[in-house]
């Protein structure tokens, strides 16, 4: 009964020999709220058209609500609500034909849901879809997906394009919803002040591969910065164990180090800097820095005295 | 239910403007096309439904209805978004496409069936053309409007399909336009048969296609088989277009021709043509005869004038059941409108009658059968009896009797009639000579019934009535010809198909030649002919072996069947001068064999690396393969997966600095 509701192997999709989803294993418990966190063509998108049968995998295997990701059957879907990024809707309908012609589908539909979420957005039933904002028509499109109150929430990268209004909005409509049933979401963002507002727990893909998969604050705690301050110019980073990267200036030198322990700082130490100074990192920082460009990085006052 | 009525409604509304431009556009085309058809100067317009512009129009614009509203479907949905929208709802995804492609399909029929609905109406009204209208004409236009649906599905699939190689999703189109090639020239019923199949095929190979992207489990056999069609008929088009470039793009082929012929001062010749100029004419002794410039440029005269072999039981229905041929406009009577006025005269198969109508008003104005031709307030005509087989200028032949028609005195003569089907047309054959500024009381009409040869003028008084000299059953008649200026009847006779090489470059042919004005008549021998030199283009044998290798025995077997079992002297011509010699039969039946035995070991090594196919059955492929050539190879790619691009078998090796504080199971 403590069936994971989603459950990826091994999952792999290559166009040629380009691997944009590498042998991703990873599975979701039920009632959590996983924010899928990646740059741009990280494989995010890619991984979650693979769960929803919409892209086929190149290999490995997904497991949806205990069922595979790539038979979908109408009961299955039925128990998933899927909000793609784009926020597709057919734009000659109205609001009100768009919830019509999504109600007939289902067996089970919450008109009150429907409404409530509409509401929330000030959309009018007359409403064409086709002239809504991109805010209203997200909107639109999670009243949608929710209605039905699915099991499972897959929501790919909902407040893409979003002011920040909407974005609020829609982030209230979703924990306003989906929060109290308990339900399991999977959302992808960029956006990682929504995450921090909503998940439970994150997931971080690079280049295709899956990096971490924590709570938020693990995540926050093991990435960690550091700051050597230095009478003179800084030395280069020493050769540090799971050091993402360092910047050092005239005076100053910063690390990155995930997973340190207190040998890393041990070692820092030698550098005999003035002063370390450990700095904390927000949700924000910390994924910047975890995704961002490795190895050193440097910026010199004085070089561009000399030049001038 | 109601899920499939709204997803058909969602497809209605969505297309209902773009099929509604289509009716309009095939509308403005019908109506154009009607116009001329009203235009009672138009010769054309006698052809009533049959009229090539009209059929024109439905031929191209069935298939390019069908194109836009597949792509129309299908574009539109394939943006990733909308796709995902599509897909992601409880109805299984071959429902919806069910329903997209029942919703297609409708407006597909709307849209074209109903201007051509309005048209056919109009057509039957009284006095709507001059010219006999019945539904059954229009069955080729229906037939057209068919040929649109295997291009709609065509466009799904080539949208639909995820292919290695783009260019190959067009592969469904082309299958489409082999559709259509392959389903012209057969009956109604045969070529809505076929295109039912062809549809059937492609429309399983675009519902597969789709399925693909619902994530809805392996493909199907279905899927499979439609998709392998698809190939195979796809790669069949592609050929049969490659084929017809390389025909015209080649130069015209050198070969010469043999045939006997009569000078124009009456002596039996030999003469040798190349690229239908004669390079050499020889008499009855093999001297040389001086190529005249008259002689080149009357040709009718040298040359047999009109050519005409005895109907077979196996060529006659054939030809005359074709839909596109219900009712045939005697096409001499063209050449005579001025003197008859404004009457146009037709034979309708379908009453089996000849039938005037007036070009001016359109009305039927007069009825022609084997009892004289009538006009109202007579009784109508009756109908001639037995099949209608054809008409040579003014001589109307049917399965049991040969009638001469004379328009301008309204006349209707029997020339022959037979006592019934044991003594049918079909052992005789009727010929009209006539050259064509002669007049109509010179027309002499030739039947050849049990070994005898008549010749009759238009009113029945015969000409004359010869015993046609009995030869060895190597020979057989070929033709007959008429010399007007001397008077003078001539009959071919040439070797039958099946004769060895051998005997032909060594055995005489002859020329049968009766004088009218004495009554005598004598048997020329003339020299041997031999025309197997002919090659074929190595591009015509290549195709012909990549295409179909089968085809290579199954041919001659044809042939060879037809011959023993069937009627060896009355073979129909296409099929006799097609492949008329042993040695050029050997050479086929090796080259079979070889591309057969090729393409059959390219089967078994493709099953050998591959293991697409489990052992049981893996002797199929060779032999689908030998049948099918190497299109048949390609399409038995189709049945199997193809493996996937090298997928790294582990995860990039950890370095440090990844974070799993959570317990992902076997992660």
């Amino acid at each position: 009964m403590n069936e994971p509701a989603i459950q990826i192997q091994n999952l792999t999709k290559c166009y040629g020999p380009h691997c944009v989803v590498n042998q991703l294993t990873l599975e979701v418990p039920k009632g959590c709220i996983l924010g899928f966190l990646g740059r741009n063509g990280a494989g995010k998108t890619t991984t979650i058209r693979m769960l929803m049968g919409i892209v086929p995998p190149t290999g490995g295997s997904a497991r949806v609500l205990g069922q595979p990701a790539d038979a979908w059957t109408p009961e299955l879907r039925a128990r998933v609500g899927y909000l793609a990024e784009g926020h597709h809707v057919y734009g000659w309908m109205t609001v009100a034909d768009c919830g019509k012609f999504q109600a007939s589908f289902y067996r089970h539909w919450n008109w009150d849901i429907f409404h409530a979420i509409i509401k929330h957005f000030n959309l009018r039933p007359n409403h064409r879809a086709g002239s809504l904002s991109r805010g209203q028509r997200a909107g639109l499109c999670l009243a949608m997906a929710l209605a039905p109150e699915p099991e499972l929430l897959v929501l790919d990268d909902p407040a893409l394009g979003l002011d920040p209004v909407a974005r609020r909005s829609l982030l209230e409509a979703m924990i306003y919803v989906t929060r109290k049933s308990g339900r399991t979401i999977l959302f992808s963002s960029h956006l990682l002040s929504d995450v921090e507002r909503v998940a439970d727990r994150i997931t971080v893909m690079d280049r295709g591969i899956l990096r971490a998969y924590c709570t938020l604050d693990d995540f926050r705690a093991r990435i960690r910065h550091f700051v050597l301050h230095f009478d003179g110019t800084p030395p280069s980073a020493p050769d540090l164990p799971n050091l993402l990267h360092s910047f050092r200036t005239d005076r100053e030198l910063a690390v990155t180090l995930v997973n340190a322990d207190g040998q890393a700082e041990s070692i820092l130490e030698t550098l005999r800097p003035r002063r370390i100074e450990q700095v904390d990192q927000g949700l924000e920082e910390a994924f910047v820095s975890y995704v961002g460009e490795r190895g050193e990085k440097s910026f010199f006052l004085h070089n561009l005295g000399a030049r001038s | 239910m109601n899920a499939l009525r709204q997803m058909l409604w969602k497809e209605f509304r969505e297309n209902l403007l773009w099929a509604a431009l289509i009716a309009a556009a095939f509308g403005i085309a019908l109506a154009y096309g009607w116009s001329k058809l009203q235009d009672p100067y138009n010769h054309y317009a006698y052809h009533s439904f049959m009229w090539e512009t009209l059929l024109v129009i439905s031929r191209f614009g069935g298939p390019i209805a069908g194109l836009a509203l597949g792509f129309l479907q299908t574009i539109p949905e394939w943006s990733r978004d909308r796709w995902a929208y599509l897909i992601h709802r409880p109805i299984s995804p071959g429902r919806i496409f069910l329903a997209k492609a029942a919703a297609g399909i409708t407006l597909y029929l709307l849209a074209t069936g109903v201007p051509y609905a309005v048209l056919c109406w109009t057509a039957t009204r009284p006095g709507a053309l001059a010219a006999p209208v019945y539904l059954e004409l229009s069955l080729a236009g229906w037939m057209n409007l068919l040929g649109g649906l295997p291009f709609y599905f065509g466009a799904m699939l080539t949208t639909l399909r995820e292919a290695r190689w783009t260019g190959s999703r067009g592969w469904g189109l082309l299958a489409a336009l082999a559709a259509i090639a392959s389903s012209t020239m057969t009956t109604a019923g045969m070529e809505a048969f076929r295109l039912a199949g062809f549809t059937l095929a492609i429309a399983c190979a675009a519902a597969g296609a789709f399925l693909a992207h619902s994530g809805n489990g392996a493909p199907r056999w279905w899927f499979k088989t439609g998709l392998a069609l698809t190939l195979l008929w796809g790669a069949w088009g592609l050929l049969f277009l490659l084929s017809l470039l390389a025909q015209m793009a080649r130069p015209q082929s050198e070969h010469a021709y043999t045939e006997n012929a009569i000078h124009l001062d009456g002596r039996p010749v030999q003469v040798t043509a190349r690229r239908g100029s004669p390079s050499q004419i020889i008499d009855e002794m093999g001297g040389a005869v001086e190529i005249s410039k008259e002689a080149a440029g009357r040709s009718e005269l040298w040359r047999v004038p009109e050519g005409y072999f005895a109907p077979s039981r196996i060529d006659v229905p054939f030809f005359e059941n074709i839909t596109r041929n219900y009712h045939r406009q005697i096409w001499n009577k063209l050449d005579q409108l001025e003197s008859v006025g404004s009457t146009i005269w037709y034979f309708s198969t379908l009453e089996n009658k000849l039938l005037a109508y007036d070009r001016f008003t359109r009305q039927r104005v007069a009825e022609g059968g084997p009892d004289g031709i009538s006009r109202p307030p007579d009784a109508p005509a009756m109908p001639f009896p037995g099949f209608y087989t054809r008409n040579y200028y003014a001589a109307l032949q049917f399965r049991t009797g040969v009638y001469a028609v004379d328009f301008y005195k309204e006349t209707i003569t029997p020339i022959l009639e037979t006592s019934g089907p044991e003594q049918s047309a079909y052992e005789g054959s009727a010929v009209v000579k006539k050259r064509y500024d002669a007049p109509f009381e010179n027309l002499r009409i030739f039947t050849v019934m049990n070994g005898v040869l008549t010749i009759q003028s238009p009113d029945a008084q015969p000409v004359l009535v010869k015993d046609l000299p009995k030869l060895d059953k190597k020979y057989q008649l070929h033709e007959v010809a008429y010399h007007y200026d001397l008077e003078r009847a001539y009959a071919f006779y040439g070797l039958n198909w099946n004769t060895p090489s051998k005997d032909r470059k060594t055995l005489p042919t002859y020329i049968w030649e009766a004088d009218l004005k004495t009554g005598t008549d004598r048997l020329i021998r003339m020299p041997p002919i031999d025309n197997s030199r002919e090659e074929k283009h190595w591009t015509d044998s290549l195709l012909y072996l990549v295409l179909q290798p089968w085809e290579k025995v199954w041919n001659p077997a044809s042939l060879w069947f037809k011959a023993k079992f069937l009627e060896p002297a009355y073979l129909p011509v296409w099929e006799r001068r097609w492949n008329t010699r042993h040695q050029q039969l050997y050479r086929e039946l090796r080259q079979a064999a070889w591309t057969g035995l090729a393409a059959a070991l390219a089967a078994c090594g493709w099953i050998t690396f591959h293991g697409g196919i489990r052992k049981p059955r893996a002797w199929v492929a060779p032999a689908l393969v030998f049948a099918t050539g190497v299109p048949g190879l390609l399409a038995l790619l189709a049945w199997k997966t193809w493996k996937a691009p090298a997928v790294p078998t582990h995860p990039p090796a950890p370095d440090g600095t990844e974070i799993f504080t959570l317990a992902a199971k076997d992660r």
